[in-house]
């Protein structure tokens, strides 16, 4: 028996027969996350600024959603949401699971503070645009990250962000607009 | 207007340019850090672990869920024992109490105000004849004749069962019933 589950922003996924073989699932999981578990930690690292966190992240969202594995005809779109979802309301979880190493620069202001928390100084290109975009707002990062890596139009990041198009080209021009000031402030 | 329709300088194309290099040269290192052997050989550890968790973690919750539903019924039917029909009539059901008791091997018939147990067939059993130390003495006596059987609410002091009219309660006596 198929039926259709609508979700918040319009997406409506085409759900198949949940009840599934045990071992189709599981051939099932194991495919996706081969496929795309390198694509997923990517993109988390973008959100959360390390590629160990993302891994911990990834691995946290797939738990959680297999046992309910073979419920989604196409289950990446629901992935990459919960991944999200999960990065948003990630601080107020995780900040008592992990601890973090603060740099003394970042105990000038409560700002950095908290944007230290979360990203780290990974070595790789543009030092200086990513620790801008450690700094941005979980929202508006995640909207940049998703406009201009994943490539998503405003309705897809909508959907996924589960708020409108006017405010995902809100969150994108308020993060573009905060990482150009940072460029041009530390330009000689 | 808004922010959402702000219009583009030459700027723009400039941080998408950057912005775009910099998630390649990093998605590249990420990428290079995931498919290294160790790295690899973590994941497909963690991978198997996570199949092997949860399937025994839905299979412990349906068993405990089957548990406390079983438990949830039998408390409901287990609080209040009453006996079933199969009892014959009790000696209360002589004074009229409606109280129930239950099954007994001994018959009593009412004999106009006096019951009258039905004599067993092989007389007085001095094996189940009572002791007098256990027979309730609260003011109560019984009725049982000489020679018949204690009824097993007479012998285990059981309130449930009446006695019989108050004329056979006066003429009882421990004395009779040790016979």
């Amino acid at each position: 028996m198929a039926f259709l589950v609508e979700q918040e922003g319009g997406v409506v996924d085409d759900v198949v027969d949940g009840a599934a073989a045990s071992g189709d699932t599981a051939a099932s999981f194991d495919a996706y996350v081969a496929e795309h578990r390198n694509a997923l930690v990517r993109y988390a690292t973008f959100l959360c600024g390390s590629a160990a966190q993302a891994d911990d992240l990834v691995q946290y969202v797939l738990v959680r959603l297999y046992p309910r594995w073979g419920t989604w005809a196409d289950p990446h779109p629901y992935v990459r949401r919960s991944v999200t979802n999960e990065f948003l309301s990630w601080r107020r979880r995780w900040a008592t699971r992990q601890v973090h190493a603060v740099p003394d620069a970042a105990l000038t202001g409560e700002a950095d503070r908290r944007a230290h928390v979360e990203w780290t100084d990974e070595p790789g290109p543009d030092p200086e645009l990513w620790a801008l975009l450690g700094r941005l707002p979980r929202q508006q990062r995640a909207a940049v990250v998703l406009r201009y890596w994943e490539g998503l139009s405003d309705d897809e990041i909508g959907a996924v962000l589960e708020c409108r198009p006017g405010t995902v080209r809100a969150h994108v021009s308020r993060g573009m607009a905060t990482l150009r000031a940072g460029l041009e402030g530390r330009r000689p | 207007m808004t922010t959402d329709d702000e219009t583009p300088d030459e700027r723009p194309d400039e941080l998408e340019w950057r912005l775009h290099a910099m998630f390649s040269g990093r998605a590249d290192a990420v990428e290079s850090q995931l498919s290294g052997p160790r790295l690899r050989a973590r994941a497909r550890q963690r991978w198997s672990a996570v199949r092997r968790a949860v399937p025994p973690l839905a299979a412990a919750a349906a068993v405990a869920a089957i548990a406390i539903g079983i438990a949830v019924a039998g408390s409901d039917g287990g609080d209040t024992h009453h006996p079933g029909p199969a009892g014959g009539p009790t000696i209360g059901s002589t004074t009229g109490s409606t109280s129930p008791s239950r099954p007994s091997s001994v018959v009593v018939r009412r004999s106009g105000t006096t019951a009258v147990p039905r004599p067993s067939s092989s007389g007085s059993s001095p094996a189940l004849s009572p002791p007098a130390s256990s027979i309730p003495t609260r003011g109560r006596p019984t009725h049982s004749a000489p020679g018949a059987e204690p009824s097993r609410s007479q012998v285990t002091g059981s309130r449930t069962t009446s006695p019989t009219s108050p004329r056979s309660l006066g003429r009882s006596s421990p004395a009779t019933r040790r016979s």
